[in-house]
């Protein structure tokens, strides 16, 4: 869980372009969204193409998501129970 | 109906260009420079920053810059041209397609590779709701925003407009017109570019902006007295409808103090110009500036900033010559642009005394 939780980290550095941040600067159990990150609307979309193209996990109930993206710790959790790739 | 005059009050560029006194770049083995990019986390939230490409960076700080300059906050319009539009997240989001089969697309490059990125940027950061529109016509793109703007304020429709033209370069589209030949061979020589006897230009980029109003002020660069765009079809003659624009504005070509136009070391494209302003008399002074900002779709806008850098300080960069041919004080500068001699864009500048 450690590794996974590592790779996402440096995973969501990447696609969501957080330039000079690195992965200890992101605390794994912080809020994805609104507090913590930040994140808005368009980074959920983000992290629902990187669960489906690195994990292969599609997300069909859109309210899911909130329990998922709450934080990292919880989108590896997540990613451990149902990844198929 | 009231026609209002039209100023240049502010402007804003980022290019290849360091801040200050004008450099010849050295242009190298690829004859091809990116920007020299301001620290933009002084300019953009780190929120809207990660989000942003290059060139949506760029357009942002100029029109900031433009803005600060000319000593307005809101402008009443956000007007801007661009050739290529966000090409860099364009070829992302295209590139992705191909390679993972048209799955797993990234939002971010599709939303932020549409042309008019950069004037929503811009009007999204000021919180500005005004009219907002973005102009992609090649080579005339900038003048094409330009106009609109002129044309509102000239009608009273508008105070005041925010120009921009912003074009970026990537290795991809490099590589691609240097197939065809777009680009000068390497080496060549720098004389090359103010009397070409080879093919071929080199490749810059940049954003350029511009304010304009109605109002004169202690900001004043020069004004705008007229702008024509020409679609020009063979049996259009240039050398009447220049003399048209300019019999229009109450001028004749040997009252044209200096002539601002596209050189850019191809010998095609500079032979139109040569034509036009080498082979009558009186010729008025020949100013250039493509050898120092390279070739873009938008690199007019630099070619505009110098301009009215020129009519508001009356000094001439030495760089900025081809050739002088008079000394007087410099009143009226003539702007002509043409992108392959299909469509002409000419601007009438001339001082301001405050």
């Amino acid at each position: 869980m450690k590794d996974l939780i590592l790779e996402l980290k440096e995973e969501i550095i990447e696609v969501l372009n957080f330039e000079g941040m690195t992965p200890e600067d992101i605390d794994e159990n912080a809020p994805l969204f609104g507090d913590g990150l930040g994140l808005d609307s368009i980074d959920a979309l983000e992290l629902i193409v990187l669960m489906e193209k690195k994990y292969g996990i599609k997300l069909a109930d859109p309210n899911q998501g909130r329990e998922i993206f709450a934080s990292i710790a919880t989108m590896a959790a997540y990613i451990t129970e149902h990844r198929t790739k | 109906m009231k026609q209002h005059n039209v100023y240049i009050n502010g402007v804003g560029s980022i290019s290849i260009q360091e801040e200050g006194a004008l450099a010849l770049p050295d242009w190298g083995e690829e004859n091809y420079l990116r920007c020299i990019d301001p620290p933009f986390a002084q300019y953009i939230s780190p929120a809207l920053l990660r989000r942003m490409s290059k060139v949506v960076k760029r357009g942002i700080v100029s029109a900031l810059l433009a803005l600060k300059d000319g000593g307005i906050e809101m402008p009443d319009a956000i007007i801007s041209g661009t050739g290529l539009g966000c090409i860099e997240d364009t070829e992302k989001f295209l590139s992705a397609m191909i390679e993972q089969n048209e799955q797993f697309l990234q939002p971010t490059h599709f939303i932020q590779s549409t042309h008019n990125t950069v004037s929503s940027q811009i009007a999204i950061m000021l919180k500005c709701y005004n009219y907002n529109n973005t102009f992609s016509h090649l080579g005339i793109s900038l003048e094409s925003a330009l106009f609109d703007g002129f044309l509102q304020i000239k009608m009273g429709m508008l105070s005041n407009a925010l120009i921009n033209g912003c074009d970026e370069m990537t290795p991809d589209y490099h590589l691609m017109l240097k197939k065809v030949g777009f680009w000068k061979d390497t080496p060549f020589q720098m004389e090359d570019m103010y009397q070409a006897i080879t093919s071929g230009t080199v490749a810059g980029e940049g954003c350029n902006s511009l304010l304009l109003s109605n109002e004169k002020n202690e900001h004043t660069y020069a004004e705008i007295k007229d702008i024509q765009l020409i679609h020009h079809r063979n049996n259009n003659n240039i050398e009447e409808l220049l003399e048209d624009f300019l019999d229009k504005n109450g001028l004749t070509l040997s009252e044209i103090d200096a002539v601002m136009s596209g050189i850019n070391g191809e010998m095609k494209n500079d032979a139109v110009y040569d034509k036009l302003y080498t082979e009558g008399e009186n010729n008025p002074t020949q100013l250039i500036y493509r050898h120092l900002s390279g070739d873009f779709f938008t690199s007019s806008g630099f070619g505009l900033i110098q301009s009215a850098k020129v009519l508001k300080n009356q000094n001439i960069e030495p760089l900025l010559f081809r050739k002088e041919n008079k000394k007087n004080k410099i009143r009226h500068i003539l702007f002509h642009n043409h992108y392959k001699n299909s469509t002409h864009a000419l601007i009438l500048l001339s001082v301001c005394s405050n």
